[in-house]
Formats: structure tokens, C-alpha cells, sequence
């Protein structure tokens, strides 16, 4: 009773004349809904579906079955290896766009923003007929008298990881490029005036500088790699199996919507935790 | 002297690296191109020879072109509502300080988050029960779930970067709030709003996940790929790809030239 | 009848008190500055006016007619904001059509009124240009221009001058005042730099914590403050705190906390026992090199001696312990004094403004 006047109150407050943010919750209000409506709500029941017939076996199962727990980690360990290749091959490129001479800088940014806006079935496509059975690579090597049968390198982990770093490397390069591009160079002329060999400017000031940009670009790829399903679906063919290509298979093959909603809450509770984790990280890094 | 030779040393050992790696991210598409116009009946390459086959196997398949009309009509729709909605919360957002505006920021920013496969079940499940599954309408509706955390990115940058008091100054010389909005805000936000309606377009028109559980028997152009895709790898799908690679360039060339620019890094 | 009355207006943002019941009132063609340290009302005052605050309680009445629940845009003011705020989207011509055009005016006359108004602040022929390709004295010519160019009742100045360097800040006040002037514009001018408040203003109203302190003729404010924080807040001050200890001869008797006596001229409503402030302006005080004049005779060490071209600034620790300013006109290089030396001096009872402290009033 006094808690619904309470909430009729804070109602009539929001929306009531005395509001001076009236306008802006009005704004606000139509987009909110669609998206409680279209999202937050579909999503939310979707991942309750078990407990609505008073059960928390799904979920119990999701945890426990020795199948999805490899899967689970399977995704997991495909996820950080994405992270770690993003961030191998996307450093030095964020690097070399900040020092590059504008020309060849100018055809770096080309060479990364292409692909970026190159729809990722048309590049999975094009790994598909590089890496494929009768692909280029085996043509080349065949008629080269290299090999004598085919390579089999499609359905394969590295197959999965090769499109998926293709994928998701500028989503590394872009945060740490603009990171690094705001770094003061002084700082690191400074510390070469000091004598510091380079190898140590860069592990004790570089890359501690550029740390926040490597932190949210490392946390982009590693929760779209956590969520992946083109990639594995079409490279991995079957074989490697993603949290995301499961739930797939468990609504559209088994049926199983219960089940598929439980695996959809373990694979939003890690991707919320890795978003929370980098959150944490950025907030200690803003100390000083 | 020393010093200076390592360094240089250094730079040339970056640039093989980079070089590398900027053919890694390139080379998928200088694949697409020939096989596009290849001469042979199957999937080979080099390609023996030039041929439109590929191209006129695109356009005289009607499931090809129907899945084109309705991406089209899919993404211009989603490019209209996503805008419509994006900009009016990014406006709540960046002026507003009411009670639980941190929960709408998290609210409108979270199908960025949320791994697209969830939403697209989820959805699924809310359009199967509103029999919506195959409508285009549908999948209009969840390409706007998804395309709205990048308006309100977009637009609330260029939102933030415009001075208040503009607005405050053409009401005190005679505008009411939506002239002194239409005549003083609207046209310095403009290429803000129109950079997040290419965005719109593009997450839209490329978008597979959605489009996969929602669009049902009325399949999208990304959906007919997949499925092309899975079942056999025809050149087609490379005729379509070079069209789908065209379109995407016209688009991001004519955001650069209207909008703030589609370059994510600046 | 006032062109603009305030009267009672009050307003508060949650627990804080913005203003507490402010009267005002400017006539035809006056111009009255709003003069305070930030976060003491004055921009809040000035947002009422023009509407885009509301006022918790009282009235804004503009030539007799209540305002108070007009929009803005039908207050018929023109407003000069701090920055300018002049759309970067549209030329100067389209910047000063601007409110004729949210009017509905005529084509014809758009233009004619346009022109007149660039003509008035001396900006004709930079009609095609943008406001990013003109001087900051340009830009604001602009703003006013397009402040006047509807011939509003009200001409509303928000800070206008922060933005200039000191000597171009100086040139666009007489111009603005030479308009004004002009035009007859009753304007009401907001502003924390009390120097120009005394420059431009026919009245000046000196506000802390939301109330008026003092509403006067700049003459008025500076000699003869009504408060302690008036004669802080303007002009440099000495300020002795005492207690009037006799009256005699028309001569109030103040003995000061640090032991002086002063005389200075009786003031109506003070008796003996009164805690006061007195209060000696820097340029009051005269040089008596030795012979004493037998009222107000000070005499200390120079601690610090400044050179500022026309005058000359003097920080004296005065026997006793009290500190003193003194700023006389530069005199020649024989005249000047040194840090170190001694410097007497004696203040008439009519350079003595005695301020009552609260609490003891009347």
C-alpha cells in the first residue's frame, strides 16, 4: 500500500510538471521502452526459461556436463588465444599508424578499414577458398609438387582463430591507435635523456601509457570472440565447437529453448564479468 | 651514431611487420575479385579466364534478388527508427539529470554488450509467439536494437561538442524550443546524425545473427550467403560480394563526404 | 514608470537559496549593472529576467506588464551571452535575421533592419562572412547588433567582455556604452569585474548570497559603501574595526581593535558603543612628512613599495601593528619612497567612510 503511493509518487515526480528533466524523460522514454520491450525483457526471460517451470536443472547441467564445460572452456581458451593474436599483430600495427609517414600511414588506415567495413561473410567466404580443399593454397602447393593430397586445414581451431583475428583485430588497432596517438613524446624523449636503453622505455613507460587503450581494445575482442558464431560456424564446420554455435544447435535442432537459455546466461555472465573486470582495471589505472 | 643506426633497423623490422599483417587483413578480398569473374563452371584459382557468368547468375536468380529487396527495405528501415530513437535518447542523455539516467545509459548501450546470439534467440522466441517470424518488419525491429547503441555513440559525441547556450540564446531572441532545436541545433548535429544513419544502414545490411533466427522463409541478403555458403560454394556468392563490398564502399565514402566521418578512430 | 520592476523575486535550488527576495527597478534608458562574486545570484537574476529560469516566488513586470509566465521568446529582450553564442551554421547577416526571421518580419524590412543594425555597431559589408572568420571585438559587435536589431524593451548583457584582452575590452565598453547612450536602451548588465561596472553603469547593484547589498550610483558604491563586503568587493580598501567611543563636535570618537583613535565625520544612527567598520580608501590619505596635522596622524615602515607608472603603491606597517595600503599619483624620482623607510600621513574625518557592523544598526 504506502509502497505503490511511494511509486505513484516517484511517478507522478518523473513525469509531473515539478520535474524540471521532464522533457528529457520523455525523450528518453520511447527508445527505453522499445528497448525493454525488443531487448532487455526477451533476453531476460529467455535466460529464465528454466526457472519458470520451478527447476534449476538446465543451469545445474550447463555447469556441470563434462560436454558443455569443454565447450565452455573451449570458447573461453579460443577467445583469449583471438585476444592475444589481436594483440600481437594489432600493436606494433596501432604503432606504426601513430609514427608512420602520412603516406604509408594513409595506406595503413586503408588497409585496416577495408576489411573493417567488408561484411565478415564475404571474409569468411574468401578464407573459405583460400583454406578449402581445392582452395589456393592447396592448388599452389599441389601443382607445385610440394604435397600429393590435399591439406585438410579447414574445420579446424586454427582455422577459426585465423578468421576470427581477421575479424577482430580492429577492434584492437582502433582503441590503441587513438591512445597512443595522444601520448605526449616528450615523455618518452625524456626518458631516453635518462639514459633508459629503449627496451626499457618501452616496457617501463610506452606500454604502460598505452595500457589503457590495450585494456578496452583486449576486452572488445575478447567479448566478441566470446560470442562468435559465423566464423566457428562456417570455418569450424562442425567440428570446433563455440557456446554460441550450441545454443544455435539447441533451438533450432534439439529445441531445447530451456537448455539454450542456460547456456546463454553462462555465456552472458562471463562476457559481464570480463566487462566488469576491464571496468575495475580502468578505474584503478585513473589514480594517478 | 649507434644508437640512431638501431633505431632505423628497428623501423625497417616494423614495417616488414606491419606489412605482414596489413596483407593478412587484405588479401581475403583481392581473393573475392577474380574468382568473381572467373570463366570456370567451379570454385578454382587462378581463375582461367574473365566472365560476367557470375554476375548475371546473380541477377537472373529471383531468391537472390528478393533477399536483396528485402535487405534493403530491412536496413533503410532500421536506419529511419534506429536514427529516430538514438538521437532522441541521446539527447535525454547528455542534457538530462534525472533519477536512473545511469540505468537508461546502461540500458541503451548494453545490445552492444549482450552477445548478438542472445538477442537474436531471444527474439526469435517474442516473434514466434506474434507469429512476426518472416516478416521484414521484424527483422527491422532487432536490426534497431542493435543499431541504436551506435546512433547514440555517434550522435551523442557530436551532441556533447555542441554549446547549450546556442539553444538559449535563439528562444531569448524569439524562437520557441522547437525552432530554436530545428533552426540553431539540428543543422550543427547534422553530420553527426547522418554518419549514425550510414552506420544504421551498414550494421543493418551486413548483420547475419539476427537476420538468421528472425527473418524465416523471407531470407536476407547476409542470411542467403550463409545458407549459399554452407551448402556450396558457388562463385556467385563472390559476384554478390563484390556488389555487397561496392555498396558498403559507396556508402562509407558518401558518409565521409556528408557525416563526421565513418574512420572509427578519430 | 520603470521599464523593467522586480519585485519580491525569490528562487532556490533544492537546499540552496539562489535569491532571497530581490527588488529592482531600471527607467527608460537606464543602465544598471548586476555586480557580484560567483554564486551570488547575479547570472540566476539575469536568467529570470530573460526567462529561462522561473522565479520560486514575485513578480518580473516589464513596462507595467507582468512576464512572469511568457516564454522567452515573447519576452521581447535582446541578450548578449558571455561567449557570444552565435550559430556558427549561419552568416552575420543570418545571425542578425535571426530573431526578425522567428518574427515572421517581411523580407524587405529584414533587410533594411539588418543593415541598420550592422551600420550601428560598424560591421557593414561583413554581411556573407561566418562568425569563426571574425575578431573577438567582431564577433560580439555581431551579437550585439543581433541583440538590438528586433528593437527590443530590454537590452540584457551576460558578462560580454570576459572573453577580450584588456585593451580591446576597454574599446567595446565605451562602445557599448556610447549605444546605449544613443538608443536610450534601458539595459540590465551582469558582471563580477567591478571596474567596469563603475566605468559603464548609472547603478550599480552589488549583490552577495543572493540578496542586494547595495543599490546606488557608482560614486555611491565606492565611497560610500553600505557594508563591509561592499567596500571589500570594490576598490581597494583599509578597513579598521572599533567601537564608537564618543561623539563630540559633529566628530565621531572610534577607538580601533588595534588601539588607533580615529575621527571621522558623525553619521546619522550611530551612538557611542557602536561596533563599527571605518573605512579609508588607498588615494585618501595625505603625506605629512614630519609635521603632524593633530587628527588621524599615522606613521609606519614602508614593508613593500610598488611602481605602477601613474601611481604609486605603498604597503605600510603601521606602529601599533595594523597594515595599511596607501596609492598615491607617480611622483618624480626625488619624491619616491623606499621599502624600508618611514612614511607618516594623516586622514581627514571626511575621507573616513564608518560603516555600522550588523547587529548594531539603528
Amino acid at each position: 500500500m504506502t509502497a505503490s503511493a511511494g511509486l505513484a509518487a516517484s511517478f507522478r515526480y518523473t513525469f509531473g510538471r515539478g520535474n524540471p528533466n521532464r522533457r528529457q524523460v520523455l525523450l528518453g522514454l520511447p527508445t527505453v521502452l522499445f528497448l525493454l520491450f525488443l531487448f532487455a525483457i526477451p533476453v531476460a526471460r529467455f535466460m529464465l526459461l528454466p526457472i519458470a517451470d520451478g527447476t534449476i536443472e538446465p543451469y545445474v547441467k550447463a555447469l556441470t556436463g563434462e560436454l558443455f564445460l569443454l565447450v565452455i572452456w573451449n570458447t573461453f581458451k579460443i577467445a583469449a588465444y583471438v585476444t592475444l593474436f589481436s594483440f600481437l599483430l594489432g600493436y606494433p600495427v596501432a604503432y606504426f599508424l601513430t609514427v608512420a609517414p602520412p603516406v604509408w600511414r594513409l595506406i595503413g588506415f586503408f588497409c585496416v578499414l577495408i576489411p573493417f567495413w567488408t561484411s565478415i561473410l564475404v571474409r569468411t567466404y574468401a578464407w573459405l577458398v583460400i583454406l578449402g580443399r581445392r582452395g589456393i593454397i592447396n592448388e599452389t602447393l599441389l601443382s607445385a609438387g610440394i604435397i600429393e593430397t590435399p591439406l585438410a586445414m579447414l574445420h579446424s581451431t586454427p582455422a577459426v582463430l585465423l578468421g576470427m583475428v581477421h575479424v577482430l583485430m580492429p577492434f584492437f588497432i582502433f582503441p590503441v591507435y587513438s591512445v597512443m596517438q595522444r601520448i605526449d613524446t616528450n615523455l618518452i624523449s625524456a626518458a631516453r635523456g635518462l639514459g633508459a636503453p629503449d627496451w626499457r622505455v618501452f616496457l617501463s613507460v610506452y606500454l604502460p601509457l598505452t595500457l589503457p587503450g590495450v585494456l578496452s581494445g583486449a576486452t572488445l575482442v575478447f567479448i566478441l570472440s566470446m560470442g562468435f558464431f559465423i566464423t566457428p560456424a562456417l570455418l569450424g564446420g562442425g567440428r570446433v565447437t563455440m557456446i554460441s554455435v550450441l545454443i544455435e544447435q539447441y533451438v533450432n535442432t534439439f529445441l531445447d529453448w530451456q537448455f539454450a537459455g542456460a547456456l546463454s546466461a553462462v555465456l552472458l555472465a562471463v562476457t559481464l564479468i570480463a566487462y566488469g573486470l576491464m571496468k575495475w582495471a580502468m578505474k584503478g589505472d585513473k589514480k594517478w | 651514431m649507434v644508437n640512431r643506426r638501431r633505431r632505423s633497423g628497428f623501423r625497417i623490422l616494423l614495417a616488414i611487420y606491419c606489412g605482414f599483417v596489413f596483407f593478412f587483413l587484405v588479401a581475403p578480398l583481392f581473393v573475392v575479385f577474380p574468382i568473381s569473374f572467373s570463366a570456370a563452371r567451379y570454385l578454382t584459382f587462378p581463375p582461367p579466364g574473365f566472365s560476367w557468368q557470375w554476375y548475371l547468375s546473380y541477377i537472373n536468380d529471383p531468391a537472390w534478388i528478393q533477399a536483396t529487396i528485402t535487405s534493403i527495405k530491412v536496413a533503410l528501415g532500421t536506419t529511419v527508427l534506429a536514427t529516430l530513437l538514438g538521437t532522441m535518447v541521446a539527447f535525454s542523455l547528455v542534457r538530462g539529470s534525472y533519477p536512473g539516467r545511469s540505468w537508461v545509459d546502461r540500458l541503451v548501450a548494453a545490445p552492444i554488450i549482450v552477445p548478438n546470439i542472445i538477442i537474436a534467440v531471444a527474439l526469435y522466441g517474442v516473434f514466434a509467439r506474434f507469429q512476426l517470424v518472416g516478416a521484414w518488419y521484424g527483422v527491422m525491429l532487432g536490426h534497431t536494437v542493435y543499431a541504436i547503441p551506435f546512433v547514440v555513440l555517434v550522435v551523442g559525441a557530436g551532441l556533447r561538442t555542441f554549446d547549450q547556450n546556442q539553444e538559449l540564446a535563439a528562444m531569448g531572441l524569439g524562437a520557441s524550443r522547437l525552432e530554436a532545436v530545428w533552426h540553431v541545433t539540428l543543422p550543427q548535429i547534422r553530420p553527426a546524425i547522418i554518419s549514425a544513419a550510414f552506420l544504421a544502414f551498414i550494421t543493418s545490411f551486413d548483420e547475419l545473427i539476427i537476420a538468421l533466427f528472425t527473418s524465416g522463409t523471407n531470407a536476407t541478403l547476409p542470411k542467403k550467403m550463409f545458407e549459399n555458403i554452407i551448402f556450396e560454394i558457388d562463385p556467385t556468392i563472390a559476384a554478390v560480394s563484390v556488389l555487397q563490398i561496392l555498396l558498403v564502399g559507396i556508402v562509407v565514402t558518401l558518409a565521409a563526404r556528408f557525416g563526421v566521418g565513418m574512420n572509427p578512430i578519430r | 514608470m520603470s521599464d523593467l520592476s522586480l519585485k519580491g523575486i525569490a528562487k532556490h535550488f533544492g537546499d540552496v537559496v539562489a535569491l532571497e527576495h530581490v527588488d529592482l527597478e531600471l527607467a527608460r534608458g537606464e543602465f544598471t549593472t548586476i555586480l557580484g562574486p560567483s554564486g551570488s545570484g547575479k547570472t540566476t537574476m539575469l536568467r529570470i529576467v530573460a526567462g529561462f529560469e522561473h522565479q520560486d516566488a514575485g513578480q518580473v513586470l516589464v513596462r507595467g506588464k507582468d512576464v512572469t509566465q511568457l516564454a522567452p521568446a515573447k519576452r521581447n529582450m535582446g541578450m548578449v551571452f558571455q561567449n557570444y553564442a552565435l550559430f556558427p551554421h549561419m552568416t552575420v547577416a543570418e545571425n542578425v535575421a535571426f530573431p526578425l526571421r522567428m518574427r515572421r518580419t517581411g523580407r524587405a524590412e529584414i533587410r533594411e533592419r539588418v543593415g541598420w543594425s550592422l551600420d550601428t555597431v560598424a560591421l557593414g559589408g561583413y554581411e556573407e562572412r561566418y562568425p569563426s572568420q571574425l575578431s573577438g571585438g567582431q564577433q560580439q559587435r555581431v551579437a550585439l547588433a543581433r541583440a538590438i536589431v528586433f528593437d527590443p524593451e530590454l537590452l540584457l548583457l551576460d558578462e560580454p567582455f570576459g572573453a577580450l584582452d584588456r585593451k580591446l575590452r576597454e574599446q567595446m565598453q565605451l562602445e557599448v556604452k556610447r549605444l546605449q547612450r544613443r538608443l536610450n536602451l534601458t539595459t540590465l548588465f551582469v558582471t563580477h569585474d567591478q571596474e567596469e561596472a563603475l566605468i559603464l553603469s548609472d547603478s550599480i547593484a552589488v549583490m552577495n548570497a543572493g540578496r542586494i547589498e547595495q543599490l546606488g550610483t557608482p560614486r555611491a558604491v565606492y565611497a560610500e559603501p553600505a557594508s563591509r563586503f561592499v567596500a571589500d568587493f570594490i576598490g581597494e580598501s583599509n578597513l579598521f574595526q572599533g567601537r564608537v567611543r564618543a561623539i563630540t563636535n559633529g566628530l565621531l570618537v572610534i577607538e580601533t581593535e588595534a588601539g588607533h583613535t580615529l575621527h571621522a565625520r558623525a553619521r546619522d544612527g550611530l551612538v557611542e558603543g557602536h561596533s563599527v567598520s571605518a573605512l579609508v580608501r588607498p588615494e585618501r590619505p595625505q603625506p605629512t612628512d614630519g609635521g603632524l596635522s593633530g587628527i588621524n596622524d599615522f606613521e609606519g615602515e614602508i614593508i613593500e613599495a610598488v611602481y605602477m607608472g601613474e601611481s604609486e603603491k605603498y604597503r605600510v606597517a603601521l606602529d601599533g601593528g595594523l597594515e595599511f595600503l596607501v596609492r598615491w599619483p607617480g611622483q618624480g624620482e626625488a619624491r619616491t619612497r623606499s621599502e624600508g623607510g618611514r612614511l607618516a600621513f594623516s586622514i581627514s574625518p571626511d575621507d573616513l567612510h564608518v560603516i555600522a557592523v550588523d547587529g548594531s544598526k539603528k
